[in-house]
């Protein structure tokens, strides 16, 4: 981890555990305002912005909400970043606000003033508490990016599992600001929302993986503490060894984004951290038993996102197929230097 | 956060490409009479010329002291190495126990003589050994252990008891033996000793224990009133407890913990073609997921030994998670296809498949059952 990045984590790590208790059920649909403010303030929310940003890189940014993710934050702060990433050739200004991004693409057509973008979004992540939203367009068969300002635009409002906003919108708008894509496809823009869900899943599991242990030890039961159960004990590993296996792929998606965004680390990231979070939410709910499921109880706020999260850009089959469908074509000779990240190498 | 850190592997330098090149060159050649069914057999393959071959590369023992004959290489070379072999499926069975467990219990606690006789010859290939650690009442439980090596008076140990499941004691030159040289005490750990064991000295009885596919790996070993120099002793007398947890902390994490079953992969992947169906794609794609994140478990945890952390923790989970996968997959291997396992069949996916299935068992009891390793993982989550 470069030294910026780690300050630039810690920094974010302070401004989280100072506001985790200002953490209430609700937050999720409207946003925490004044943990995006504290947010602000350090730097975090603009990140990758084009006048701010300095030496920051894309895998910098996105380790800050691996941290965000532990402490159960109800922010914009994976969209805000991979919009302002996918930002970084436009001509006018970039905005400083919470922003979003879409994957499907849409119609652009010159006109007077700019460009009118049409098209459908759906499943938006955040789309009502966003000033801009960046999506993919084409202009003449050239494929574009666009920001568009979120105003006047009616949006549709939707939820995940975890109640966090998946909005759509029926967008007929004029833009000046559309600009040539000139190194991002549409699989790059889906891969990115990929990764930053697998960093994120790593980090719920970690603090599922907390709760768990903190509960075993604290919940008598028999005349002992849970954790004395030996059945107790070996679930626990084995939610231990998801939450390894995720915070490894958390690491391989963040290596994902250093140079160039690379789909085969993506790939396994998200088929392995999506996996992992299904069988850590089992675990935990198992172990906290029916106190787990209630709404008083904070475990649902990490276990709900992991359900969310694990479907969205790509569950573990739509990533393993693409995958495997690689593997296939590459044939069984580059299979272990696709392991070993060694291609070119072998004899 | 928790206490689960898992620091960033070791970069790969040009350095390391080059030795992988090499490896992967001389592999090419010195495995190709070998079937694929034989090589998912890997470090159950007993073969003392490849070893030599090895040697003479100074593949084995890569990271001991030149004055021993090692090559003082380090940690990440060796990986590279020994994953290069199980990749491959190389026969590595022969050298596997002594470069990877005693050649390093020696160099830790062997006596100057003991080094200076036996290493130079691990290194050279032609100096096998095998482990004296369970017995028939003690398994998983090792301080249950009742081989017992009586001092004797003038000098040296009378041994008697026996052990069971010795993996190559038929054709291994040493024996590691853990046994009780003081009386039982309060303290269960308290009281063993390990010896180095010549197993031409009279009085020891290896007799084959074949496994459910008629093959001979395990062994008895008894020993009948065998009697063992002083300086058979390795370290210190009643020390065995804490040095044998030490070497078999060490060896959890290697890519040896995730790539027993990598050749069926392999041949799954040759079998199904270049346009699988998407149920076959989808467990191609999953199941190479898992392998690049559990190689990068266990490099990392490779990074944090080298750098002279203690990751017993990471470790213990690398095996545990790592073992699960390699079960997996003859069971996901086997229902993308329609043959029945067969472990003569001239198909080489069906006979690797075979060969697997017969193995699957072993991967999760060698180096710790499952269900210990999970109660040190949960220790170390402060969960007890």
């Amino acid at each position: 981890m470069s030294d910026t990045r780690e300050l630039l984590v810690q920094a974010a790590q302070r401004v989280f555990s100072d506001h985790a208790s200002g953490v209430v059920d609700g937050t999720e649909s409207e946003g925490d305002a004044a943990l995006w403010s504290a947010l602000t303030e350090a730097g975090v929310t603009t990140a990758l912005h084009r006048d701010m940003a300095g030496e920051l890189g894309l895998a910098d940014a996105a380790a800050l909400v691996r941290p965000a993710a532990y402490h159960g934050a109800a922010i914009p702060l994976a969209e805000t970043l991979i919009a302002q990433w996918l930002s970084a050739d436009m001509a006018g200004e970039m905005p400083t606000t919470p922003m979003t991004f879409v994957t499907s693409p849409m119609e652009g057509h010159a006109v007077r003033g700019g460009w009118r973008i049409q098209g459908v979004g759906s499943r938006i992540p955040w789309l009502r508490a966003a000033s801009h939203v960046v999506l993919p367009v084409w202009v003449g068969g050239r494929l574009s990016l666009a920001m568009v300002a979120n105003e006047g635009v009616s949006v549709q409002r939707g939820h995940n599992l975890a109640g966090e906003p998946r909005d759509e919108f029926s967008l007929d708008a004029v833009t000046p600001n559309v600009w040539p894509a000139s190194a991002i496809d549409l699989s790059t823009i889906s891969a990115l929302g990929a990764a930053f869900r697998s960093i994120q899943i790593a980090g719920a599991i970690d603090r599922v993986l907390d709760l768990t242990v903190m509960y075993v030890r604290d919940r008598i039961q028999f005349g002992k503490p849970l954790s004395k159960l030996q059945a107790v004990q070996q679930l626990c590993a084995t939610l231990a060894g998801h939450a390894a296996a995720a915070t490894a792929s958390a690491d391989l998606a963040l290596e994902a984004l250093e140079e160039r965004v690379d789909l085969t680390k993506i790939a396994a990231a998200k088929t392995r951290t999506g996996e992992a979070a299904g069988a850590a939410a089992a675990i935990a709910h198992q172990l906290h038993g029916a106190m787990g499921v209630s709404r008083e109880h904070v475990l649902h706020r990490f276990t709900l996102r992991l359900w969310a999260w694990r479907d969205e850009y790509g569950n573990e089959a739509h990533w393993s197929l693409w995958l495997g469908q690689q593997i296939a074509k590459a044939g069984v000779e580059a299979l272990w230097p696709l392991i070993t990240e060694t291609r070119g190498t072998s004899a | 956060m928790s206490n689960l850190v898992f620091a960033a592997p070791p970069a790969s330098t040009p350095r390391h490409a080059e030795l992988r090149k090499e490896v992967r060159s001389f592999l090419e050649s010195a495995l190709a009479g070998m079937s694929p069914a034989q090589r998912a057999s890997s470090w159950f393959n007993f073969d003392a010329d490849f070893s030599r071959q090895l040697g003479a590369r100074g593949w084995i023992g890569m990271t001991w002291p030149k004055q021993y004959g090692g090559s003082e290489r380090s940690a990440h070379d060796r990986y590279i190495v020994v994953e290069e072999l199980l990749a491959a499926g190389a026969p590595v069975g022969a050298h596997w126990i002594a470069d990877r467990q005693s050649g390093p219990l020696l160099l830790r606690f062997g006596s100057e003589q003991q080094r200076q006789t036996i290493l130079p010859r691990i290194v050279r290939g032609e100096c096998y050994f095998c482990i004296g650690m369970s017995e028939p009442d003690s398994g998983s439980d090792l301080a249950a252990v009742r081989t017992r090596a009586e001092p004797v008076n003038g000098g040296g140990y009378r041994v008697n008891g026996a052990k069971v499941w010795t993996t190559f004691a038929h054709v291994a030159n040493y024996m590691i033996l853990f046994c009780r040289t003081d009386d039982r005490s309060d303290d269960r750990h308290k009281g063993f000793s390990q010896f180095l064991v010549d197993l031409s000295t009279p009085g020891i009885t290896v007799r084959p224990i074949l496994d459910m596919g008629g093959r001979h790996h395990f062994n008895e070993v008894v020993f009948q009133d065998v009697f063992l120099e002083e300086g058979a002793l390795i370290g210190e007398r009643g020390d065995g407890w804490s040095q044998v947890t030490s070497e078999l902390a060490l060896e959890r994490s290697g890519p040896e913990r995730f790539l027993s079953s990598y050749v069926l992969l392999t041949e799954l992947v040759r079998a199904l073609g270049p346009n699988p169906d998407e149920r076959a794609a989808i467990a191609i794609g999953r199941l190479t997921s898992h392998l690049i994140v559990l190689r990068r478990l266990s490099r990392s945890v490779a990074g944090m030994l080298e750098s002279g952390g203690a990751p017993g923790l990471q470790a213990a989970l690398v095996k545990d998670v790592g073992n699960s996968l390699e079960q997996e997959l003859p069971e996901i291997a086997r229902l993308l296809s329609s043959v029945e396992p067969d472990s003569g069949s001239a198909d080489p996916f069906v006979s690797t498949l075979a060969e697997t299935i017969l193995q699957a068992p072993i991967y999760s009891l060698r180096g710790g059952a499952r269900e210990v390793l999970r109660g040190i993982i949960a220790r170390g989550l402060d969960v007890r």
